[in-house]
């Protein structure tokens, strides 16, 4: 980057346009790149952790919710807790239902932070990540950040 | 008398001109001074910044209509990962090619072992990872999977890809969605 002067300078004004045009091209094609996230998803455990078994008293209940076609469905793992049907409305799945659904289930039962989504093979994987969105906040805060993904086995 | 006022009014104005086309030489000489010198060293700069802040963004993905993720209200940032990349017409590995699909269904050769170029292609990823990382004493292999799947990605061969991940060892799964 040697300057100086001189008559038998080179003419870096050429090199300058260049890289002003190559500079706004950079800054323009920015404000187009899509931005992307991530979602994290839990690996399912198949073996404890280890220790003794949890007695009835303190065992949390394990939701799981499943992805189908037709409808969202709640299953809870507590006895106390009936399964909870959510059918499809028009083009799309309730999910806002579902979000008022597991916040009053988290508010009312003792539930573990992970939850299961079960899906159907031909499910577009855009409904299980809208049901992952669903599941994993709401305006009051976090619901289930901890989430596992599971295929549907009967099908 | 006339002629003489003519001629010494010529001189003046003669002069005139002269001391202003110097006077003209002078200011430009100084407006030629400018020294494009360290304009062109912030441009470099600037250039090289941004040249290098594109090619090592993990998030640097091609999306086309193949392959556009669902969008999202995940808040994690990308981590740089292994990553597999599912679209409408291929399933890639780190920008490799390793399967075909149609119809949202792989095309292979061997019904019987549809996803062997798969599970190959990343457990050679996880053996060069640890590989160079006992080469260069890093980190090491984190088990970090990044997962691009086409919004329209039938859930059942994103479920079959992250089965083929677990057994190449990948215990963590980031599924990378478009920020909503």
């Amino acid at each position: 980057m040697a300057g100086g002067g001189g008559e038998g300078e080179l003419n870096l004004v050429p090199y300058l346009d260049i890289m002003l045009n190559l500079i706004m091209f950079l800054l323009v094609v920015t404000a187009y790149i899509v931005e992307l996230r991530e979602a994290p998803v839990l690996v399912p455990s198949l073996v404890g952790e280890g220790g003794s078994p949890p007695s009835d008293a303190e065992k949390k209940g394990f939701l799981s919710v499943t992805v189908s076609p037709r409808a969202l469905s709640v299953i809870c793992s507590l006895d106390t807790v009936p399964p909870i049907e959510l059918l499809r409305k028009g083009a799309s799945l309730p999910y806002p239902d579902l979000t008022k659904v597991l916040r009053q289930l988290k508010e009312t039962q003792n539930l573990e932070e992970a939850l299961q989504i079960v899906a159907d093979p031909s499910t577009p994987y855009s409904e299980v990540v809208a049901t992952m969105d669903a599941a994993r906040s709401d305006s009051k805060g976090d619901l289930f950040p901890g989430i596992q993904l599971a295929l549907a086995a009967s099908q | 008398m006339t002629e003489q006022t003519q001629a010494e009014l010529d001189t003046i104005s003669a002069n005139d001109d002269e001391f202003m086309i110097r006077r003209r030489r002078h200011v430009d000489a100084g407006i030629t001074g400018l020294n494009l010198t360290a304009m062109m060293d912030v441009m470099t700069i600037l250039l090289v910044y941004l040249i290098k802040v594109f090619a090592d963004a993990p998030q640097n993905i091609t999306l086309n209509d193949d392959l556009r993720p669902p969008a999202s209200t995940a808040p994690d940032n990308i981590v740089p990962a292994v990553r597999v990349m599912i679209s409408n017409g291929a399933i890639t590995v780190d920008d490799k090619t390793v399967l075909t699909l149609k119809n949202g269904e792989v095309v292979a050769s061997d019904p019987k072992n549809r996803y062997g170029p798969l599970s190959g292609a990343l457990q050679k990823r996880v053996d060069d990872i640890k590989a160079i990382s006992q080469r260069t004493k890093g980190p090491g292999f984190d088990g970090i999977l990044m997962v691009v799947a086409d919004e329209d990605t039938p859930y059942g061969l994103l479920a079959d890809v992250l089965s083929q991940a677990g057994r190449a060892q990948f215990t963590s799964y980031r599924l990378t969605v478009r920020h909503k």
